[in-house]
């Protein structure tokens, strides 16, 4: 069997094990889900990957606490919320102001991409204001699909904090976004 | 348009921040922790002892402290305890309470006069 087709736990194992293939495989697998969630909450992009890198390799350090019988992600992105927490908290995260629809578009040119990176800009603005729990609720569900459970898991906090915490970031979002039309046909 | 209120995924909110966060070139960023799981995986064995180092001086002196509180407990009980040892027997003479067995069971260090003495039958 492939390394590229066994399950998360069995590669987790096998990587605890000392196989390099199967932690390249993982860290394959869930870099798009540890970057967007470090980024979640660390505005700068090489302080996010930063983050994501710290939570994998002390994965790797700790892969042998990893019970195989529960689902890996949750376990792993646990981690990487904690690197990137630290991080956030050690370094003085720089105030971000709302970027105002008619600025952007004045800068951005008449082009539709430049719009859209507009519409992005302002989009990650509005997270990096969002508090940091709220951030990371609402990317883990709607971006990477995981359930209030699991979300609980990862942010250790009990399930009905998630679905508060859900609510209250989409309607911080759905404000932010509201002068930006069309916002929700970005992709 | 999803409710605020409805806890199913917002597909449309997921797709955008998704867009805005996504760094791109997830293959390169995988590359280069790999590169850094090699090198954490290579480090020699040896790296237990640099994990101890740090430890080894204050736990030398944990010890140490240790020994000595236990070393005065051992020494205040033994001090203790023989100081309700009998001070002689009322009943002998001067004489007899110099008998070899005085010698054995005192708290004091013998006189070597009385050890001479004992030994040479007095």
């Amino acid at each position: 069997m492939r390394t590229s087709d066994r399950q998360d736990g069995e590669l987790a194992v096998l990587a605890a094990a000392g196989d390099r293939d199967a932690f390249g495989t993982l860290v394959e697998r869930y870099a798009g889900q540890a970057r967007r969630l470090a980024r979640s909450i660390l505005w700068d992009p090489d302080d996010a990957d930063d983050a994501a890198q710290d939570g994998f390799l002390s994965a790797l350090r700790h892969l042998g606490r990893y019970d195989p019988a529960r689902p890996f992600g949750p376990w792993l992105l646990r981690i990487v919320a904690n690197a990137a927490s630290d991080r956030r908290r050690r370094r003085k995260v720089r105030e971000t102001a709302p970027l105002a629809p008619d600025l952007a578009a004045a800068e951005a040119g008449p082009s539709v991409e430049a719009e859209r990176s507009a519409i992005r800009e302002a989009l990650r603005t509005a997270v990096a204001r969002l508090p940091e729990r709220q951030a990371m609720a609402v990317v883990l569900f709607d971006v990477e699909g995981y359930g209030h459970r699991e979300i609980a898991e990862i942010l250790g906090v009990p399930e009905g904090t998630v679905r508060s915490d859900v609510f209250h970031a989409r309607r911080t979002l759905r404000e932010a976004m509201a002068p930006w039309q069309g916002w929700r046909e970005d992709r | 348009m999803t409710s605020p209120f409805d806890h199913r995924p917002d597909h449309e909110l997921g797709d955008a921040l998704r867009a805005a966060l996504d760094a791109g070139d997830d293959h390169a960023f995988a590359a280069q922790v790999s590169g850094a799981a090699r090198e954490l995986l290579a480090e020699p064995q040896g790296s237990w002892w640099s994990v101890l180092e740090p430890w080894a001086r204050p736990g030398m002196m944990a010890a140490l402290v240790l020994i000595a509180a236990m070393s005065a407990w051992l020494g205040a009980r033994v001090a203790g305890g023989n100081g309700a040892s009998p001070l002689g027997d009322p009943l002998l003479t001067a004489d007899e309470q110099l008998g070899v067995p005085m010698l054995f069971v005192s708290d004091d260090v013998p006189d070597v006069d009385i050890i001479l003495g004992t030994a040479l039958g007095r």
